[in-house]
């Protein structure tokens, strides 16, 4: 009887879509479920974060990560906890984007507008996501779930150096389907001045991005989605000297993703198919006809099955197979298939407290990978305090270019060996939320390039030992009509070589930003404060050649003149400040924008 | 307006300064990274040391990254930078800033000077050595001439009995070395058999030490009067040899981490190292040079990301001290 009933109801549901909205899908329940005993940076669609050409934009003002960019537009790698860019993990729609070569994802490649949803997931997720989650994950989602039969949207910035970008994102939706399709061009001449004298040369990029989405209702709870991405670019390199040899670099990648999901009131399951794929060309000079390149593609089969066995239990199962097959000419034909197995569990005994466990096994041609596990706890003290801590161990497969490169591959190569803790406060006060963690990681077989007879090739040799607090404070305060918003992000890292107990280079000590915004009625004004210490670029740690602590501060305003069209300038770099995040390369000055958003 | 911001505690080194005339002393040449290559100046008595002299007499110039060498013409130094494709023209004595020579220059390695003009060896592209050439620069006005082809790997450079002499071999690749007249522009290629690394030349014979294709080290010395006159001297130690130099009557090389001394006119090689430097980096041997009675030996940090230095011993193999250089000491040379 309550079954019959219960199937009904379904059926009512799907019939009924116009007017009553379907439960939300948990495109990536790992995520969703499973990670209540670790930090959760949201990234909120404000003025100041979305309207930024790349990830790197939203993320450095707002985050704890630390970007380390080849200049304005080149490329830039992530570093959270003091651990490498290979360690941090982006996920597009559940899937990884690493790169099968590198092992690292280039953050300007990324555009925040996109996607509905940026979110940080602070430290390991190695037992969700496999290799490269250990300093932290991010995650992307293309939201589906538009209610409007038709939108459209037009984007428009630009600003100092001659550049500009536009974008256009349609939105649409049905009685059983909605979707979306966006397209999003950057351009930039990049020729800002340098310090010294002289402009930045052989910096120009363009890049298109195309995005899309469909959902589409089969009707018994069941759903099927498909997500599109296509990235392609032609960028030079900056030069550090006049008369070096220009070179310049040009990628398509591309991810696509067909999802279908089950759903019952206590079970859910979403299988999901991709293939993603990245070809790189790299110039050595202007007209090199021998490019250097490489492709790779990946495909991706995996089933999430969730069970939400009770109000206290839930338990999840993943199934995956990847096979990535990779050649150039850097690295001769190369494939590797990696199966995994996890277990999951959430398991809330009362109230107050929930633990998450977790295992994860993974099979990878021509290596050993032992049992994954991580395991963590939330616990409610007061209704303001709770406290959360998890520790983890994980195993990060070699890349494609540690294995298979050219004259230096090293296939014998193991995975790095990680292991890491965490535990802090979370406060809520009426004064804002304070969060705060302390965490120790260990990593172990850690992947080092060491030169030997000439040739330089990887060995399982380092070892790192990371240790430092995070610090967060969210404040969201209304005064009459004036609205407020404050984050504020600090981190001391302490990451050292253990063997030379000198700390790694490009891992800065301490690191602060702040976020604020004041708007009132359709005005906002904010500023963002990016302090980076003392930064080592040496392995001695030498302090002549350390880049120098910098402040950056942005300032901007948006002006909503309606509900559809938002208008906007940004000063960044406002004090003129001439900085670094990598050695030499310098970042630009003092330098505007105008940006405008229109809804149709 | 709440900001939070942290200033790190730098106590912050004292700004160096210029030491005025660095003669009567030692320069280094640090190969650096991309971004600067930078040169190290120390006393002969090794009690005064200054790094990145270049960047602390001209702040505002910069000498390219991945310095390569330096070549001298009367009281000129010129620093050549691989990545930068230039050469930083300097006064060797004040290393005062005097000019950049750019033009025809792509991927340039070593330096040698003969009546007026430089020949400054290029690596072009790193595929392959029909590209290398040798670049030909008037000194007076830093004007281009052409370049000289001789399609193949053009590596180290020498000016000695009225020749310009250029090794073409690379790391295993070119069996000879070519002797160019800088007056008539006569090039006549000499094979030796075997891959050239470097080469020693006195008023009588051309010695050049190398590996064949068998893997077996040698010296090749070949007589300047007549090339077809040649002789071979098997070299029997462990690691390739390098850095073959002639001082006062003797010739010296290394070998990982040994230093080797042997008679010119002896047809055998030397049976025991004179020096054993006990260094355990791979890059031992980076720089090398002997000089008025002291043997100087840079070993550079294997990872490339911290400074090396430069070990001195005296010719009878005694250490005298080492001096602290920056990353990747390739080359030392004498005010």
């Amino acid at each position: 009887m309550r079954k019959t009933a219960f199937i009904a109801s379904l059926f009512g549901l799907s019939a009924c879509a116009q007017t009553v909205a379907l439960p939300e899908v948990v495109v990536d329940p790992q995520f969703r479920f499973f990670s209540s005993t670790q930090q959760i940076d949201k990234i909120t669609d404000s003025a100041a974060i979305y309207n930024r050409a790349s990830l790197v934009g939203a993320l450095e003002f707002t985050t704890p990560i630390t970007f380390k960019q080849n200049g304005y537009g080149m490329v830039a790698s992530a570093s959270v906890r003091g651990t490498t860019a290979q360690q941090t993990a982006v996920l597009w729609n559940g899937i990884a984007l690493n790169s099968v070569f590198t092992g690292q994802t280039d953050f300007s490649n990324l555009t925040p507008a996109d996607y509905e949803s940026v979110q940080v997931r602070r430290g390991g997720g190695s037992v969700l996501y496999g290799s490269s989650a250990i300093g932290a994950t991010v995650h992307l989602l293309t939201d589906l779930n538009h209610r409007e039969p038709i939108s459209h949207r037009v984007f428009a910035r630009g600003g100092s150096f001659d550049t500009y970008e536009i974008g256009y994102k349609l939105e649409a939706s049905g009685p059983k389907t909605s979707g979306q399709a966006s397209l999003q061009f950057n351009h930039s001449q990049n020729d800002f001045s340098l310090p010294d004298s002289g402009r930045n040369r052989n910096g120009a990029y363009t890049n298109l991005t195309m995005n899309g989405g469909w959902r589409y209702d089969l009707g018994r709870g069941q759903q099927l989605h498909f997500y599109s991405r296509l990235f392609t670019d032609n960028r030079n390199f900056s030069l550090i000297d006049p008369n070096e040899t220009p070179t310049r670099y040009k990628n398509l990648n591309s991810a696509n993703q067909i999802l279908y999901t089950l759903r019952r009131t206590k079970v859910e399951t979403n299988f999901r198919a991709a293939i993603v794929s990245e070809n790189y060309q790299f110039f050595d000079a202007p007209l090199d006809e021998l490019p250097s390149e490489g492709t790779a593609t990946t495909y991706i089969f995996r089933n999430d099955f969730t069970w939400h066995a009770s109000q206290r239990l839930k338990i999840h199962t993943g199934a995956e197979y990847t096979r990535s097959i990779g050649r150039g000419t850097d690295v001769a034909e190369a494939a590797r298939t990696v199966c995994a197995l996890n277990v999951l569990a959430r398991y809330k005994p009362f109230g107050f407290l929930t633990g998450e466990f977790g295992i994860r096994r993974e099979f990878a041609s021509g290596m050993q990978s032992p049992l994954l596990f991580s395991g963590g706890l939330a616990v409610n003290l007061t209704s303001k305090l709770s406290l959360r801590g998890n520790i983890s161990r994980n195993f990060p497969l070699p890349t494609f270019n540690d294995l298979f490169w050219g004259e230096g591959g090293n296939p014998d190569l193991k995975p790095e060996d990680a292991f890491q803790m965490e535990i802090g406060p979370v406060l809520q006060t009426a004064w804002g939320t304070f969060q705060s963690t302390v965490f120790h990681l260990e990593i172990n077989d850690m992947i080092q390039w060491l030169p030997n007879a000439g040739v330089w090739f990887p060995r399982n040799v380092r070892e790192v030992r990371s240790k430092g607090i995070e610090f967060s404070w969210n404040l969201t305060r209304r005064i009459g009509t004036y609205r407020a918003d404050l984050l504020l992000n600090y981190a001391f890292t302490q990451s050292e070589d253990r063997l030379t107990g000198k700390q790694l280079i490009y891992v800065p000590v301490h690191r602060t930003t702040t976020n604020l915004s004041l708007s009132r009625g359709s005005f906002t004004l904010y500023s963002q404060l990016l302090n980076q210490g003392l930064t080592h670029t040496r392995s001695d740690n030498n302090r002549r050649y350390a880049l120098p602590p910098f402040t950056l501060m942005n300032l901007g305003s948006e002006y909503r003149i309606s509900k559809d069209y938002r208008l906007g300038f940004q000063v960044s770099n406002v004090a003129d400040e001439a900085y670094q995040t990598v050695e030499g390369r310098e970042m630009p000055g003092r330098h505007y924008f105008l940006f405008c958003n229109l809804n149709l | 307006m709440l900001l939070i911001l942290l200033w790190s505690c730098d106590s912050g080194d004292s700004v160096p300064q210029a030491l005025g005339s660095y003669d009567d002393g030692i320069l280094i040449l640090n190969e650096g990274n991309m971004q600067t290559g930078t040169i190290t100046y120390s006393s002969f008595n090794l009690a005064t040391v200054q790094q990145d002299i270049f960047s602390i007499v001209n702040p505002e110039e910069s000498v390219g990254g991945y310095a390569q060498s330096i070549f001298f013409a009367d009281d000129r130094a010129f620093i050549i930078s691989g990545f930068a494709n230039k050469i930083t023209v300097v006064n060797r004595y004040t290393f005062e800033y005097i000019a950049t020579i750019s033009d025809g220059l792509n991927n340039p390695r070593y330096g040698a000077v003969a009546g007026g003009k430089a020949y400054v060896t290029n690596s072009a592209g790193w595929e392959s050595g029909a590209d290398d050439y040798v670049a030909v620069i008037d000194l007076a006005g830093f004007t281009v001439n052409p370049p000289i082809d001789l399609n193949t790997y053009t590596e180290r450079i020498y000016a000695a009995n009225n020749k310009i002499v250029v090794s073409n071999g690379y790391y295993g690749g070119g069996t000879s070395f070519t002797l160019i007249d800088p007056v008539s522009s006569e090039i006549e290629m000499v094979d030796v058999q075997a891959s050239p690394n470097s080469l020693a030349i006195t008023n009588e014979f051309i010695y050049a030490l190398a590996t064949n294709a068998s893997g077996a080290h040698q010296i090749v010395k070949t007589s300047v009067q007549n090339s077809a006159q040649q002789m071979v001297i098997d070299i029997n130690v462990d690691s390739s040899p390098a850095n073959l130099t002639f001082n006062s009557g003797k010739l010296y090389f290394t070998s990982g981490s040994k230093v080797y001394v042997m008679d010119p006119d002896s047809t055998f090689g030397p049976a025991a190292p004179l020096i054993e430097t006990a260094s355990d980096s791979p890059y031992i041997g980076y720089g090398f040079a002997v000089h008025d009675g002291r043997i100087y030996i840079a070993e550079a940090q294997e990872d490339f990301v911290s400074d090396g230095k430069v070990l001195v011993y005296s010719t009878e193999g005694a250490f005298i001290g080492a001096i602290p250089a920056g990353i990747g000491p390739n080359s030392i040379y004498f005010n």
